[in-house]
C-alpha cells in the first residue's frame, strides 16, 4: 500500500512562499493498494494536483476508477472537486463514500458545488461516471482487496475517521478531531469513555496514524471547541495504540514552514522513548507500508 | 489613489512551487484613497488582507467594510469564511452585488452548517448590509460606476474614481462580442489603470471559448481603444507558472510598445500607487 500527501494543510489553503516546504493546499490523500485499488481522502485543494497528475495515466483516457473516501465536507476537505480534472473523462468511475453531514446527504452537499451562482459547469455535464453510497460511523466494509472502518469524530458537524487496510498494512486517518476531555464539539458523540476506547481501537497497530495537530498547546486554549488537537495528543493517541508512524498533519494555515519544523522537532522529543517515529505530513510526501503496487 | 492586489488568480487558489513570484491566491482587490476603501471580490486574497487588519478598526470590531462583488463564482467568494474581521463583533460590512437577494443567499451558504463550524451567517460578529450596485454610487468617498461582462451567469465591471484618478476592474470577462466590449470601452476609457481578464493565450484560448476569460491579447487591445495608461493582466490560469505569467508580461508589453502603454501582470500583494 502506497500513501501520497497532496494536501497537508487545515482550514483553508493558502498561497504564502513561506510554507512550500509543508506546502499550502488543503487536505487530499491518495492510497493506493498493490492490486490497484485507488482511494482518495477528501477533496481539498490538493487533488486539483492530484487530478493533474491521474490524467497522465489511465483516468486522461476515461478507463479510471477510484474511491473517495470523506471525512467530512468543512470547505477545507471538498473546495477542491469542481477542480478535479479526472470528473471530466467520460468513462472514468468513482464511488464516494460519505456519511455527508448533519443529515443532508454527501451528494447534495457535493451537487451544491456545482450551482449555477458558482460554478459554471452544472453536475450534470460531468461525464464521469460517479455514485454517492452512503456510509454511517462505525461501518465495516470490504472494497476489493481492502477493509474499511469508520468512526465519527470530535469535530462540529459529522466527521468521519477512516482506518483502511490492505496489503497486511494498516493506515488510520483522523482529522478534524478535539481532545474530548475538554469540550464534546459534536452532537451523538456518545459517552466520552467510550468515544475514547473506539477510537483507540481504530488507530490500534496501525503502520501510519495521520492525526490533527492543528494547535500548539498555547494556541487552543480558549479555542477547544473547534474540533482540533495539538501534537502533544497526536503523540499520546499513538503511545496508546501502538502504532508504528506518527504523522502530523492539518497544518494550520498561519503557521509557517519554520512553525511545523518545531511543531515536528518538539514532537519528537516528546516520544524520544517511544517506539514509533514522528514526522510531519508535506506535499509529495509518499509512504510505502507492506506489499505495494507494481 | 492605491490598488492592492491580494489574490491575482482564477478558479481555484494553487500554492504551487513554481510560482510563488506571482503567487497563487484567487481574486481580490482593495482600493484606497485618503480614508475611502473600496474591496473587490472576496477571493482567498482576502484571507492574508485581513491578517493585516488586527492593529486596525477593522482588527478591533470597530471598523466598516465596503465590498463589491463582481460576481458569485467560488474564486470570487471563497475567502470569506476565513476572513478575521467577519468574525468580530461590532464591526459593520456593506456588500454590493448587482442583486442582493442572490447575494445574501450565496454569503449564507458559504457559512451553512454544512460547510462550516461557524453554524450560520447569523453567527458571524459583524453585522453585513446588502446593497444591489447598478447604477452610478457614492461608496466610501470613492466614485463607482459599473458595466455589464461577457462571462458565464455574468459578470461585473467597475471604474472607480477618486481624486481626478480612474481605476477600472474588467474580470471574468470574455472578449468578442461587440455589446459587451463597447459599453466596457466606454467604461474605461481614459482610465489610469485597466485591470482586465488575461487568463489565456491566444494559442489556448480557441479550446477555452465561452469559458468566460479573455487573452492578454484582448486586453491590450481594450486598453488601447480606450486610451488607458497602464494595464494589469489578471485572472492568471492556475496552471500558469512564473514562467508562463512573464512571458505574457513579455508578449503583451511587445504588443503595446510604441502606443503609450505600460502593461503590468498582477502579482499577490503588488502595490500600485497612483
Amino acid at each position: 500500500m502506497e500513501l501520497t500527501f497532496y494536501g497537508a494543510r487545515g482550514s483553508y489553503p493558502y498561497m504564502r512562499p513561506d510554507n512550500f516546504g509543508y506546502g499550502g493546499n488543503s487536505t487530499c490523500l491518495h492510497l493506493y493498494t498493490s492490486s490497484g485499488t485507488e482511494f482518495i481522502f477528501d477533496g481539498g485543494s490538493g487533488i486539483r494536483p492530484l487530478g493533474a497528475s491521474m490524467m497522465g495515466r489511465e483516468f486522461g483516457r476515461g478507463e479510471g476508477e477510484a474511491v473517495v473516501l470523506i471525512g467530512h465536507t468543512h470547505w477545507d476537505h471538498i473546495l477542491g472537486f469542481p477542480y478535479f480534472q479526472p470528473f471530466s473523462e467520460a468513462g472514468n468511475r468513482f464511488t464516494f463514500l460519505s456519511a455527508g453531514t448533519l443529515g443532508t446527504r454527501f451528494e447534495d452537499i457535493f451537487t451544491a458545488l456545482y450551482h449555477d451562482l458558482n460554478f459554471p459547469i452544472p453536475v450534470e455535464r460531468l461525464k464521469a461516471s460517479l455514485e454517492f453510497r452512503d456510509v454511517p460511523e462505525r461501518t465495516e466494509l470490504e472494497w476489493k482487496d481492502a477493509r474499511l472502518r469508520t468512526l465519527k469524530l470530535n469535530h462540529p458537524g459529522t466527521t468521519l475517521g477512516w482506518r483502511i487496510e490492505a496489503d497486511g498494512a494498516a493506515v488510520a486517518v483522523c482529522t478534524d478531531c478535539a481532545r474530548p476531555r475538554k469540550a464534546v464539539v459534536t452532537d451523538g458523540l456518545g459517552p466520552v469513555a467510550d468515544y475514547e476506547r473506539d477510537l483507540a481501537a481504530l488507530c490500534e497497530g496501525v503502520d501510519a496514524l495521520i492525526y490533527d495537530t492543528h494547535f500548539f498547546e498555547h494556541e487552543i486554549v480558549g479555542k477547544e471547541d473547534w474540533g482540533h488537537s495539538t501534537f502533544e495528543d497526536a503523540v499520546r493517541m499513538g503511545r496508546e495504540c501502538g502504532v508504528r508512524e506518527v504523522i502530523l498533519f492539518h497544518h494550520a494555515p498561519e503557521h509557517s514552514d519554520a512553525q511545523v519544523d518545531i511543531k515536528l522537532a518538539m514532537a519528537r522529543d516528546v516520544a524520544r522513548h517511544d517506539a514509533f517515529t514522528v514526522s510531519a505530513a508535506r506535499e509529495g510526501m509518499r509512504i510505502s507500508m507492506g506489499k505495494v503496487h507494481a | 489613489m492605491r490598488l492592492t492586489i491580494w489574490g491575482a488568480f482564477g478558479s481555484i487558489v494553487s500554492p504551487d512551487r513554481d510560482k510563488w513570484r506571482y503567487g497563487g491566491n484567487t481574486a481580490c482587490l482593495e482600493i484606497t484613497h485618503g480614508d475611502g476603501r473600496l474591496v473587490v471580490d472576496a477571493g482567498i486574497g482576502l484571507v492574508p488582507f485581513g491578517d493585516t487588519l488586527s492593529r486596525f478598526p477593522l482588527g478591533k470590531g470597530k471598523g466598516v467594510l465596503h465590498l463589491a462583488f463582481s460576481h458569485l463564482h467560488w474564486d470570487h467568494i471563497q475567502g470569506l469564511p476565513f476572513f478575521v474581521p467577519a468574525f468580530i463583533p461590532g464591526n459593520e460590512f456593506h456588500f454590493y452585488g448587482t442583486d442582493r437577494h442572490l447575494l445574501e443567499e450565496c454569503v449564507e451558504k458559504l457559512f451553512r452548517s454544512t460547510f462550516s463550524p461557524v453554524n450560520g451567517a447569523d453567527k458571524l460578529g459583524a453585522r453585513i448590509a446588502y446593497h444591489e450596485l447598478a447604477g452610478p454610487a457614492d461608496i466610501s468617498g470613492l466614485a463607482v460606476r459599473c458595466a455589464p461582462l461577457r462571462h458565464p451567469d455574468g459578470a461585473t465591471a467597475f471604474r472607480i474614481e477618486a481624486g481626478g484618478r480612474a481605476i477600472v476592474l474588467a474580470f471574468d470577462h470574455e472578449a468578442g462580442d461587440d455589446s459587451f466590449d463597447r459599453p466596457l470601452r466606454e467604461l474605461a476609457s481614459g482610465a489610469d489603470v485597466l485591470v482586465h481578464d488575461a487568463q489565456y493565450d491566444p494559442a489556448d484560448y480557441p479550446a477555452h471559448e465561452g469559458w468566460g476569460h479573455s487573452t492578454w491579447r484582448d486586453a491590450v487591445e481594450t486598453a488601447l481603444a480606450a486610451r488607458v495608461k497602464t494595464l494589469v493582466l489578471f485572472h492568471h490560469d492556475p496552471d500558469r507558472s512564473d514562467a508562463g505569467l512573464d512571458e505574457f508580461g513579455r508578449k503583451a508589453s511587445a504588443a503595446a510598445a510604441g502606443h503609450g502603454l505600460e502593461v503590468l501582470v498582477a502579482r499577490d500583494r503588488m502595490v500600485l500607487d497612483l
